[in-house]
């Protein structure tokens, strides 16, 4: 058996729907500290791969190591506390709460998320509202956001949003973040500054991406590897240059 | 056992539950929620039968005829005036559901005002006779021959006609129907009127089988929900098939039950059993038979 | 003019309103907060009366009574849901309403449970020295110290669960369960611990309502009580606990309302009607303009430290 190096490791996964296999046996490793891109046509099975390995949808074969742990029949809140967060292509955030509260409801290991702990421990909980605030209020700093505390996820722009789906999963202190399209719809600029702050997350804390971008140009200067995935399948994978002159990725895209 | 008087009793009753189900079935797929106001339209059509055949003395027909137009007339007012502009006004389906029952609930006691809330017998009109080992009614006849009529036809329109084309396509993918150039308001105007009209019929026809309260429809309401669920939510062939399913279950718990001198209030608790069991079990549908077209299970819906 | 004893009027009033805010508040828990609609609420209040109905004219003290209505109740909010957890909220809803049926066509039926159709009779009230002061104003009064006592107590409680961590992982439900869970929560089991309080909550109401009126029967514990609850929640402001007893308030203030519209100002239709008409329409109405009831729901309260 080939030795697992990679922090995330899948193992001919596949998943169908209706009959349709929309991922067909994908194998694949993310190293650590590394930001891998996986790109690939629209309607490629990216999303799904995502959802398969952060436990939205359980692999009909197959299996996902997570740290040499096998995590593919874990449901996700599981996943999530191991240290594996993804954030979604159309941001989820909880629309009546306020961006903080956003931000605070994705600490990890929360003392107060236990029933009994609500009203037996009511002062360790207090305690740690306070640090995830001033973790939660240091994130949104770190990502020029400090002032919309307060705002509601209505109110504030879509690029902002996406900002804060990075910053909310960046609140579990994760060892891996799935990012699904994290500058779509976003205007250069922005999105330059997104990818930014992902390279020093990496650099500064440790935090390995998995990055969906289905636009070959914004993830050739920033990963470190790249997996291209088309119909349900990895038909190529390598250091950027390298694919961007791959002739069947050339024409997985035209083609599509 | 009498098995042909039960099996005639289970047509009987399977034919009124289809009846009863087809519009409830049809307006939660197009519209995504549980329309627990549906009820109220085998009511109305019951008191509303009840006051032209005998009250003004118009004879039966036109009784039938009178809960038909006026139930469907019931089914598009509550459209137009209540879920419609919910809907446009971005309420989801838990909202519409209730709204519904608050609308049920204006409904009913509307009626319960108008009429009281003592029993109301229809003139028994409808001789029995006997066939062999069973014993029927024209009543019972008619509700066979109506049900039988309903499906021949509604049928014919969805495979034969622009409109029944037109309903299966809105019914599939309603943004996909609208892309296509499709009328789906009119469509679901169409099946809004057509289904709270049967369900109106249905009503006249249960109230003058046994009789008409307050609660007429409301007290049947679980059983048509039990079929519309075990038929797949939008399933025209569907209702039908577990229309005839409950019946029978429901008239085997009682012969059961009568035997077991147990109370017959506990007939419908088979077919709470089956709804059950079919939502708990099997929540992505019957092996074989893609019957849930609808998201049953939350971690469906994105 | 019927004499009436207006200190009595208003006492008996305000201890339906206190029962009434009660199971409101269980509700708003539920849908409210976590948007877990439950259409079989008043089996869970049915539930407590009876337990407690049962075990006290057996001759348990009346807390015995209490609690085990309280934990029966919960219990059997846990079995009933257990299975139903992972359906969309409408069928989640039905089987509910189905479940709660079921329960109560049993009781009606089978004698030797709880009197079938003739109930329970002869509950005895909570505290023996009631039976000292004969006046039924003190009867009265004595009831209303208890259940607004246990009211605040649970306002208490809930306030603080909902306006904790926890707290927010029911609103985080409430609005996209699969990102919740995608966070780290587990839904599940927090879906399961809310049935399981919110129908013990309803039993408790349902205690205090027997052991009060003294007599029960299947025939108080129709769905229709269900849906009156709802709409005292929405009305007074769903994810709103003041809201709740806002919500019991104005309902069984237009309940009152109807009656006195009809005994003494001589609206000739009949109050039971009109009050359901009225409640209909209040609820259709609301669902158009205020879709989020009369008081706003407050953000989770926190300690800012700036």
């Amino acid at each position: 058996m080939r030795k697992m190096t990679g922090l995330l490791t899948l193992k001919g996964v596949r998943k169908s729907f209706d009959g349709l296999r929309v991922v067909d046996g994908v194998s694949l490793e993310v190293k650590s500290t590394k930001i891998v891109g996986l790109i690939g046509p629209n309607g490629s099975g990216k999303t799904t791969l995502f959802n398969t390995i952060s436990g939205v949808y359980k692999p009909d074969i197959g299996e996902v190591y997570f740290n040499k742990e096998r995590i593919d029949r874990l449901p996700p809140h599981e996943i999530y506390e191991k240290g594996l967060v993804r954030s979604f292509q159309i941001p989820r955030l909880f629309g009546k709460m306020t961006v903080l509260d956003n931000m605070m409801i994705a600490g990890r290991n929360q003392i107060g998320d236990g029933l009994t702990n609500v009203f037996l421990r009511k002062g360790k909980w207090k305690a740690q509202e306070s640090e995830l605030h001033e973790k939660a209020m240091g994130i949104l700093e770190f990502l020029m956001l400090g002032d919309l505390s307060e705002a509601r996820p209505d109110e504030i722009s879509g690029g902002q949003i996406k900002l804060l789906e990075i910053g909310r999963a960046m609140m579990s202190d994760p060892q891996m973040i799935l990012l699904d399209e994290p500058a779509a719809g976003v205007n250069p600029i922005l999105a330059r500054q997104i990818f930014d702050r992902i390279v020093e997350l990496r650099d500064g804390k440790g935090i390995t991406f998995f990055i969906i971008e289905h636009r070959i140009e914004f993830l050739l200067n920033l990963v470190d590897w790249v997996h291209v995935m088309h119909k349900g399948r990895i038909i190529a994978d390598g250091p950027p240059h390298s694919i961007s002159e791959d002739g069947r990725v050339v024409k997985a895209y035209l083609g599509a | 056992m009498n098995w042909a008087q039960l099996l005639l009793n289970s047509a009987i009753t399977g034919s009124l539950y289809f009846l009863l189900t087809l519009g409830l079935t049809m307006t939660y797929d197009l519209l995504n929620f549980a329309n627990v106001s549906h009820a109220e339209l085998i009511t109305f059509g019951a008191y509303i039968g009840y006051v032209v055949s005998d009250t003004l003395n118009l004879g039966f027909i036109w009784g039938v005829t009178a809960s038909f137009f006026s139930s469907g007339l019931l089914g598009i007012i509550s459209y137009m005036l209540v879920f419609r502009p919910l809907a446009r006004r971005g309420a989801d389906f838990i909202h519409l559901c209730i709204a519904s029952v608050g609308y049920s609930l204006t409904l009913r006691f509307l009626m319960q005002q108008a009429w009281g809330q003592d029993i109301v017998l229809f003139e028994s009109r409808f001789k029995a006779f006997t066939l062999g080992p069973i014993r029927l009614s024209w009543l019972g006849v008619s509700i066979m021959a109506m049900a039988i009529a309903l499906f021949v036809s509604l049928h014919l329109i969805l495979t034969r006609t622009k409109l029944g084309k037109a309903m299966r396509a809105t019914s599939n993918n309603i943004v996909l129907a609208k892309a296509s150039g499709i009328n789906t308001e009119q469509v679901l105007l169409v099946v809004w009127f057509l289904g709270s009209a049967l369900a109106g019929i249905g009503g006249v026809l249960k109230g003058c089988d046994t009789m008409v309260i307050p609660v007429l429809g409301w007290n049947l309401l679980i059983m048509v929900f039990a079929t519309a669920i075990l038929g797949g939510i939008g399933s025209f062939y569907g209702a039908f098939a577990a229309a005839y399913s409950i019946g029978l279950a429901e008239n085997l718990s009682v012969a059961t039950l009568g035997h077991l001198g147990l109370s017959t209030d506990y007939k419908g608790i088979v077919a709470f059993g089956i709804l059950t069991a079919m939502l708990i079990l099997k929540p992505t549908g019957l092996s074989g038979i893609k019957v849930f077209r609808r998201t049953l299970l939350r971690s469906d819906r994105n | 003019m019927i004499e009436i004893n207006l200190v009595a009027y208003f006492l008996d009033t305000a201890v339906y309103v206190g029962i009434y805010s009660i199971l409101t508040l269980s509700l708003n828990l539920e849908y409210g907060f976590t948007g877990l609609l439950n259409f079989g609420k008043v089996a869970f209040f049915m539930i407590g009366a009876y337990v407690s109905a049962l075990l006290t004219v057996a001759g348990a003290p009346y807390a015995v009574g209490l609690l085990g209505g309280m934990v029966v109740s919960a219990l059997s909010g846990l079995l009933m849901s257990l299975p139903a957890l992972r359906l969309r909220e409408d069928y989640l809803a039905i089987v509910m309403l189905v479940f709660g049926e079921t329960i109560r066509i049993v009781l009606k039926n089978e004698i030797w449970i709880a009197g079938g159709p003739f109930g329970v009779t002869g509950i005895p009230p909570a505290f023996a020295f009631l039976r000292a002061i004969d006046t039924e104003e003190f009867y009265i009064a004595i009831n209303v110290v208890i259940v607004y006592g246990i009211l605040l107590v649970l306002y208490v409680l809930l306030e603080t669960l909902v306006n904790s961590p926890y707290g927010r992982i029911l609103r985080g439900i409430r609005e996209d369960e699969q990102a919740t869970q995608c966070l780290g929560k587990n839904t599940i089991r927090c879906m399961a611990q809310i049935f399981v309080i919110g129908s013990g909550v309803a039993g408790v109401a349902g205690s205090l309502y027997a052991q009060y009126v003294g007599y029960i029967s299947t025939r108080m514990f129709l769905p229709i009580v269900t849906f009156t609850v709802m709409v005292m929640c929405i009305l007074g402001g769903s994810g709103n606990n003041r809201g709740a007893i806002l919500g019991a308030l104005i309902m069984v203030g237009l309940e009152r309302g109807t009656r006195i519209a009809k005994d003494y100002i001589g609206v000739p239709i009949d109050p039971q009607n009109l009050m359901y008409i009225l409640t209909g329409t209040l609820m259709v109405l609301f669902l158009f303009y205020r879709p989020s009831g009369m008081l706003k729901e407050k953000p989770v309260k926190q300690d800012r430290q700036k």
